[in-house]
């Protein structure tokens, strides 16, 4: 990943990433897993189409996953 | 108004194409304004419908507290540029919000930009969904008493309801 975590992780032990930082917040983190998990798994779609469009948004917004 | 999607004239009507996600979507769009502190999640629909309509202002909210200024600051830095958004900024957003405080806003700013940028590019309304249903008019709730520090924030910014979608 090329971008720093700007907080650190809530999980002791564990470094800070995605989803140890939303572990600051249990309840957002679980209505995104929620919400994320729904629009990756349900819709119109195809996956080919959803995930071109996730790595395109990743590459410009300098995101690592 | 209507789009270029001709009958979809509204968020609502484009979200209730997809009714499966949009449950879990209002519902997470719910949890983080009223998740975020103060009047915060407000403060930063305003801006940002305010910088995509070329329009309007923060003055209905009054004098802004030091950490309404820092996100105020954020919101349009993530806006214009998310690279611009530095370890200082978020250093300053961190001297008046705790880490859970800090992810409501950062999901709220993400949310709020999205929408925003999906209704511009839409053709529909640019409109704040928690202080106005129809223009980009906003009526800011009221100021708070008192400067407080950041943990003793309470929520004051209702998130939209589902038909706000």
């Amino acid at each position: 990943m090329s971008t720093v975590p700007h907080l650190p992780s809530a999980i002791e032990g564990q470094p800070a990433h995605f989803g140890t930082i939303l572990a600051h917040h249990p309840g957002l983190a679980t209505s995104f897993g929620s919400t994320y998990a729904t629009f990756w798994s349900q819709g119109v779609l195809d996956h080919p189409t959803k995930e071109t469009t996730r790595i395109r948004n990743a590459r410009i917004t300098d995101c690592g996953y | 108004m209507s789009s270029w999607l001709g009958a979809h004239t509204s968020e609502a009507d484009l979200l209730a194409v997809r009714t499966g996600l949009a449950e879990p979507l209002a519902q997470l769009r719910a949890d983080t304004g009223r998740e975020c502190p103060g009047r915060t999640a407000t403060i930063i629909e305003a801006r940002m419908a305010q910088m995509i309509a070329g329009e309007g202002g923060l003055e209905p909210f009054g004098e802004l507290d030091p950490g309404e200024q820092v996100v105020v600051a954020l919101a349009e830095q993530f806006m214009l540029d998310a690279h611009g958004v530095d370890g200082a900024q978020m250093a300053r957003l961190g001297e008046h919000f705790s880490p859970a405080e800090q992810i409501a806003i950062m999901f709220q700013l993400a949310f709020t930009d999205g929408f925003t940028k999906l209704r511009r590019v839409m053709g529909l309304p640019v409109t704040t969904t928690t202080t106005t249903t129809t223009t980009t008019t906003v009526v800011a709730p009221s100021p708070p008493s008192s400067s407080q520090p950041s943990s003793s924030r309470s929520s004051s910014s209702q998130p939209s309801s589902k038909g706000d979608l």
